[in-house]
């Protein structure tokens, strides 16, 4: 496919990777020349230099035979007029369009989805959020990905040094009537081991990603050494876009939930804006403001400041000052591994997050959700199993799915079924599958329809 | 992102060289022996050429080379073995610096088992075929065995695209690395994307490549060439080569159907190919405007009536063959590619100086032509007509303008770089042949021609002549002159440089 990527800033670069990684044939538009001669660098895309909310740029672009335009710059209104353009040139074209402000997705009733000619609205802000509240739900996980409308869970659980299976390989997690819901899609030690041998020991300090159905986390999670502490209390440092949608989200869950900012003008109005949440103007970073604020009773602290350095100190000090679970944003990949060992438990990435649906979009066959692990790792696909196409009709032992790959769970019916080496995939089921990035390209040949 | 890491190598641990740079000589020898085995695939045409036509010894020796080279090529394969999808840009370098070395030795050792050429001689005839230049050490070419001929042109014609570029077309495995190779090949001024993915640019490329190819095949034959002559002559003149099957090359047939057709095609393969996806995709005008394409039609035409007028004001020839010839040698000598029709040498002297200054321009940007290459002359002359009028305007905000657009001082100074660079080369290697006894006319068109890629010069290396006399030294310095030129100096020379390997 083609595809017309308008923004420059890291989430324009996030896209236009990705997308060339799969193989699409991506232009890049924007006005900073010095970063366009970066991407072309590091990825095989084209470049064109400009405005991208101006015709003549997105025409030179190849927008008229473009099948997808995403625009991601910081302003909403440069996206906006982007999409119309898009929508004048051809309305085949599907339009994907970033927007920051909630406002403009309100409900008015005037400035709507459809009138704005947008088919895809992306909002990292709001894609973190319903991350955060995912991890609320799992007390103990560092990471938890929902699919199938939450009845299916990815979940990654890191080994504490008193876990009852150090020294035990996988299969004795996977023996008994719960070992049976389970699957092991990947282990992570010093690097991502995806759809890991069952002969390999855990050792401390492993992440386990698990799949179940969303009922046999609670007792893995258990096995595995974890308090099942349910999460009522949370703090957020920070009170940008992030942390506002993400005090919403959690706020709407009935937790108790708490956000420091700095300003004392942000807090006047996002106090106004959260009627749920206690606002608290101070120092992200003070010591006796989080500790008189009960820091030490809080199950999950999430640090949102502006800048992913500082986020990354915050999470350490609510780790210090004896938080249950401390998230950091942080969106840069090379940061997430080295975030996560020093000791920061949950790494959260809203631009990461944003890229699933924008990828979604580009994939073939009736793929309905795409949620990634970590710094894109794992990939797990949600999709409808077409009648005729490659994975239907054999047992999972005979498929010969592409090393490191493996399906996780299949929904017939609104019954989950974790499959084993004799599962048989019938069309119309919901098959969530597990792979690595790189063999997505390969994969979907086996998944399209025929 | 997934992809294991690989445990230092006892490669890294011997040597004690960071195993990054062991990862990247390992991806480099490993390109090397694919580039090695597309070679030894190539080999089966002249090797079925000359078991066709069985007039010497060249069925064994290009058995026996592909022997050898199947048997290096696929050993490494399989030891080297490696991801790809991280090719650095040193690695791109070495890979292509490293790459041409390589395809000539091994592509001259047929010559050498052939038994009429020594090790110096078919390395400087493999070289001059790889890198387009027709400079050739064969007195009397029609003794050669016909598969050894066939060779000799079809180098032309596999040089002329880049192996690298074409790999880029072929491969998808190389993913971002792909771009490193193209740049470090084909470097010209800046990539010209004709699709955002740069395998499928290559793959335009070559198709325009390949349809020349066909359409002059096609051409010759009507005129009366064998199946054999017009594909060998073909490979060299779409690689603006030169080399010809016949002692007297393109003027053997006296035909002016096959001249005229000829001159049509070396300045057909001597435009930017990407101007013809223009004119494939319905925008003519990209083509006609094109500045560096009127510029270089330009030239060609006035320096063709020019040198066509001093001919026929000067000799008895005629009017209409003093235009054929004129055209042709002009039109050969400026695309670098060197087939005559006409002994040059026997115009008057101003027609020389013309056709010297030829050696230098070369075609156009993005072509299969040699040497400077017209944009930069073009913008060089630009630049220097703009300090004219900042020194009028000293207040003035302006830019050298191309196609309507600013030229960014970046290029304008890779442009400098290269003509500085350009001239420097050039001028230690006219001092190098001149040491080893050339003459004065000798030694300046040698290195010119070399450089450019062109083929024959003037004074005793005329078109009537050949380079078998030459010292040894001064074969060498030509066909380092025509690697570095064919590679735009920068990706052979910074392998020499210290820098490069200090990292």
């Amino acid at each position: 496919m083609r595809i017309v990527v308008v923004g420059t800033g890291t989430l324009g670069f996030y896209v236009a990777r990705k997308f060339s990684e799969e193989r699409h044939d991506v232009v890049l538009v924007g006005e900073d020349e010095e970063a366009l001669r970066r991407a072309q660098d590091a990825m095989d895309v084209g470049a064109v230099a400009g405005k991208g909310s101006t015709p003549s740029v997105l025409l030179d672009a190849g927008l008229r035979a473009a099948d997808i335009l995403v625009a991601v710059t910081g302003s909403d209104e440069t996206n906006i007029v982007a999409c119309l353009i898009a929508e004048t040139v051809s309305k085949r074209i599907i339009r994907v369009a970033r927007i920051h402000d909630p406002a403009y997705l309100g409900a008015s009733g005037i400035i709507d989805k459809s009138s704005l000619s947008i088919d895809l609205v992306i909002s990292p802000e709001e894609e973190v959020a319903a991350a955060a509240v995912a991890l609320a739900r799992v007390p103990g996980a560092t990471d938890v990905l929902d699919f199938a409308g939450g009845r299916v869970r990815a979940v990654g659980v890191s080994l504490d040094d008193d876990s009852p299976m150090i020294g035990k390989p996988i299969k004795a997690l996977l023996r008994g009537d719960e070992g049976e819901k389970l699957i092991v899609a990947g282990v992570y030690r010093k690097e991502i081991v995806s759809a890991p041998s069952a002969d390999i020991r855990l050792m401390a300090r492993d992440t386990l990603f698990l799949v179940a159905d969303s009922d046999s986390v609670r007792p893995a999670l258990t096995r595995l050494g974890k308090r099942w502490v349910r999460t009522r209390n949370v703090i957020i440092t920070g009170g940008g876009w992030e942390g506002v949608s993400i005090a919403r989200r959690l706020a709407a869950e009935g937790i108790h939930t708490k956000i420091i900012e700095r300003d004392p003008a942000v807090c006047e109005r996002i106090s106004n804006e959260l009627a749920d949440t206690l606002v608290l103007q101070g120092h992200g970073m003070d010591e006796t403001l989080l500790v008189d604020e009960g820091i030490q009773r809080t199950e999950m602290t999430i640090a949102a400041l502006g800048d992913e350095t500082a986020n990354v100190f915050a999470a350490l000090l609510a780790r210090r000052l004896g938080t249950r679970r401390a998230a950091a944003l942080v969106d840069t990949p090379e940061y997430m591994p080295f975030a996560s060992s020093i000791g920061v438990g949950v790494v959260l990435s809203p631009l990461l997050a944003a890229l699933n649906p924008i990828t979604q979009v580009a994939r073939q066959g009736q793929v309905l959700a795409i949620r990634t692990l970590r710094e894109n790792l794992v990939e797990g696909i949600e999709f409808v199993a077409a009648e005729g196409s490659g994975i239907v009709g054999l047992p999972l032992a005979l498929l010969h799915l592409p090393h490191g790959s493996l399906v996780g769970a299949i929904v017939r019916e609104r019954e989950v079924i974790i499959p084993r080496g004799s599962t048989v995939i019938e069309a119309g089921d919901q098959v969530v599958l597990f792979t690595r990035p790189a063999l997505v390209p390969r994969l979907q040949k086996l998944l399209a329809p025929a | 992102m997934a992809a294991a890491r690989p445990a230092p190598s006892v490669v890294a641990t011997v040597t004690g060289l960071h195993p990054a740079t062991v990862g990247g000589m390992r991806r480099v020898a490993f390109l090397l022996c694919i580039l090695l085995l597309g070679e030894t695939a190539s080999m089966t045409a002249p090797l079925a050429v000359a078991i066709g036509y069985g007039d010497g010894r060249d069925v064994e020796s290009f058995a026996t080379t592909m022997f050898i080279a199947g048997i290096v090529g696929t050993m490494g394969f399989f030891l080297f073995r490696t991801d790809l999808s991280s090719l650095t840009r040193h690695d791109g370098i070495a890979v292509v610096a490293l790459g041409w070395l390589m395809v000539c030795l091994f592509g001259s050792i047929p010559y050498v088992l052939e038994g009429q050429l020594g090790w110096l001689n078919a390395w400087f005839e493999t070289v001059s075929g790889f890198t387009g230049t027709g400079s050739s050490v064969i007195p009397d070419i029609e003794a050669m065995p016909r598969g050894l001929l066939f060779w000799r042109c079809f180098t032309h014609w596999l040089g002329a695209m880049g192996f690298l570029v074409s790999f880029v077309a072929l491969l998808p495995l190389l993913g971002i690395g792909a771009m490193q190779l193209y740049r470090a090949e084909a470097p010209g001024l800046e990539v010209d994307r004709l699709r955002p993915r740069i395998s499928s640019t290559a793959r335009i490329l070559w198709t325009i490549y390949l349809t020349l190819s066909v359409a002059l095949t096609v051409l010759l034959l009507l005129g009366g060439m064998d199946w054999y002559d017009a594909l060998c002559n073909m490979f060299a003149a779409i690689g603006t080569g030169g080399f010809s099957t016949r002692n007297t090359s393109i003027g053997w047939w006296h035909s002016a159907y096959i001249d005229w057709v000829i001159v049509l095609f070396l300045w057909l393969s001597s435009t930017n190919f990407s101007l013809y996806w223009f004119l494939a995709t319905g925008r003519p005008g990209r083509f006609f405007r094109d500045a560096e394409w009127r510029f270089y039609t330009g030239v060609l035409l006035c320096s063709s009536l020019f040198v066509a007028a001093i001919v026929w004001a000067t000799s008895t020839v005629s009017a209409s063959a003093a235009i054929r010839n004129a055209f042709f040698t002009v039109v050969s000598l400026a695309s670098t590619t060197g087939f005559v029709t006409a002994d040059y040498e026997k115009w008057a002297p101003v027609t020389q100086f013309v056709l010297f200054m030829l050696l230098f321009m070369g075609g156009c940007a993005g072509s299969t032509a040699g040497a400077m290459k017209a944009i930069r002359v073009l913008l060089f002359g630009k630049q220097a007509t703009h300090e004219f009028f900042r020194t009028m305007h000293p207040y003035g905000v302006t830019k050298v303008r191309l196609n309507g657009g600013p030229v960014t001082g970046e290029m304008m100074r890779s442009v400098s770089a290269f003509m500085g660079l350009y001239l420097g080369v050039y001028m230690v290697s006219v001092g190098v042949v001149s040491l080893t006894g050339a003459d004065f006319a000798t030694a300046m068109s040698a290195a010119a021609t070399a450089m450019g890629g062109v083929g024959p010069g003037l004074g005793d290396i005329g078109p009537m002549d050949n380079f078998l006399w030459m010292a040894p030294a001064a074969k060498l310095v030509l066909t380092f002159d025509m690697l570095a030129g064919r590679l735009e100096l920068f990706t052979l020379m910074i392998i020499l440089t210290p820098a490069y390997w200090r990292r």
